[in-house]
């Protein structure tokens, strides 16, 4: 907030010239249309002529996607709004469904960029279709009828797709997975790092992360390390090279006995968790695949417990 | 379009009665004036009782360089059968340049501008006017809004109060 506030009475008293009280309702409509929404509400506090430019649908359907009707036109639910003014908030407040509830849409509230997310089900998971690894539970607090409960795999491999063109030019967006841990899930991804990846053509973002509560992640690679310096002592005969690989990562990290993790979880106002998978900036007018990968496949231990809703795709600041 | 031979000339009068003469075409890049000329082709004196002299000598400069810019790119073009990419490029990186220090003015002045751009209909002296004071207000609060334009704030406290609570979040301090 600003520390000069309330200075109503304190107009100087410019005889020459004119103002922009002056300027008709119009003009000032279009200034504000060339702002951005978070200008835009700030303005309508300036005067009451800009008050009524800056809510006047002018100012709205500018910051609106341009394709907003088509948009609309692919809701599961159809949206009901008086104003220009309205829809956007509508939008901004929470994501609308589209899509026969495939994924969901919405916009970024200070700046309109367009906002997804992907249902878990529009995800490819590997063993998803295989009953005894992942199955498919209704969650009353999840946006979309279906989520993905693992329940156990040692592959744990998830990954999603959307076209860049799909959203806003000149914006820099990340990705997140949206999950919850259930159960013993989280000891379960302690023992091993996942690998988080956002590849847009050249560009790569990577990230460690752990799902994880950090006691737990400290604790228990400490002991899978011990784990596997004994499995290795015991069965050392039969173990394939790959394995061998692991243990030998194992003791050469041992120097260090904290994890680095870049990315961290953090949780939503909707109950669930999520974690970065990378951030790329989208440029104008161009159009490449958003490749969006979440994976461990390197622990080998089994993993359980992962909730999956989607993966969201909104702006980064 | 070659220029026409018989050149018509217009008189322009500002709200404090001085006279600008200029060509027709000139004064064609104001829509209002256009429709006038259209209505009435023999109109050759027209009375501007919203523009004052000073406001309306810049925006006859505007019209004046732009029309020269655009003379002069299809000059080029009919010489050589079809325009250079890089020359025309320049051209308008000029122009952009033009308008840019033409925009070097006060509020007071931007504000004017703005309502003769828009009184005479020129489009695109009103977007680049419009444009620079939409850059002025960008990142502002409502407090150095009222001070840069001079603005008096006629909401009541109660008004205020009631947009503030609607997008609190639009007055924290942005990023």
């Amino acid at each position: 907030m600003e520390s000069d506030k309330q200075e109503n009475n304190n107009n100087n008293n410019n005889a020459a010239g004119s103002d922009t009280a002056n300027l008709p309702e119009e003009c000032v409509a279009i200034m504000v249309s060339l702002t951005s929404p978070r200008d835009a509400c700030r303005l309508s506090a300036v005067s009451s002529t800009f008050r009524s430019a800056a809510e006047s649908d002018v100012v709205w359907a500018r910051f609106l996607p341009s394709d907003y009707i088509s948009l609309l036109s692919r809701a599961v639910h159809p949206v009901r709004y008086a104003s220009k003014r309205e829809l956007f908030f509508l939008l901004s407040g929470r994501h609308i469904l589209i899509d026969r509830g495939k994924m969901s849409f919405g916009l970024e509230k200070s700046s309109g960029a367009r906002c997804y997310m992907l249902s878990a089900r529009t995800l490819s998971i590997v063993w998803g279709d295989t009953p005894q690894y992942w199955r498919w539970i209704s969650l009353p607090d999840s946006r979309f009828s279906e989520v993905a409960e693992l329940i156990n795999v040692h592959w744990l491999e998830i990954r999603g797709k959307i076209q860049s063109k799909l959203l806003s030019g000149k914006t820099k967006y990340a990705a997140y997975l949206v999950y919850k841990i259930n159960g013993h899930g989280s000891r379960s991804f302690s023992f091993q790092p996942q690998e988080t990846a956002v590849i847009v053509g050249d560009h790569i973002s990577n990230h460690t992360v752990s799902l994880a509560n950090k006691d737990e992640t400290c604790r228990n690679t400490i002991m899978f390390r011990n784990f596997l310096r004994w499995r290795g002592v015991l069965t050392l005969p039969y173990i394939e090279d790959e394995d061998n690989d692991v243990f030998d990562d194992a003791d050469d990290a041992d120097d260090d006995e904290t994890v680095d993790i870049a990315g961290s979880s953090h949780l939503r106002i909707d109950g669930w968790m999520e974690v970065e998978l990378g951030e790329f900036y989208n440029n104008e007018g161009e159009n490449s695949e958003v490749e969006m990968s979440f994976m461990e496949v390197k622990g080998r231990h089994w993993k359980r417990g992962l909730l999956v809703q989607g993966i969201e795709i909104r702006p980064k600041f | 379009m070659a220029r026409s031979s018989t050149e018509n000339m217009i008189t322009l009068m500002s709200s404090d009665g001085e006279e600008f003469m200029v060509t027709e075409k000139v004064a064609r890049e104001c829509t209002t004036i256009r429709n006038m000329l259209e209505d009435d082709c023999v109109i050759t004196n027209i009375p501007l009782p919203n523009v004052t002299s000073d406001i309306l000598s810049m925006v006859i400069e505007y019209c004046m360089e732009h029309v020269a810019a655009a003379e002069k790119a299809a000059a080029e073009t009919a010489e050589k059968g079809s325009s250079s990419a890089p020359a025309a490029a320049k051209a308008n990186k000029d122009l952009e340049e033009w308008d840019k220090a033409f925009m070097n003015v006060d509020v007071y002045t931007l504000c004017d501008l703005i309502l003769a751009a828009n009184y005479l209909n020129v489009s695109g002296l009103l977007d680049l006017t419009i444009q620079t004071a939409a850059n002025l207000i960008k990142g502002k609060s409502p407090e150095q809004i009222r001070k840069t334009f001079h603005i008096q704030n006629d909401l009541s406290l109660e008004e205020e109060e009631k947009i503030r609570s609607q997008t609190p979040w639009a007055f924290e301090k942005s990023e």
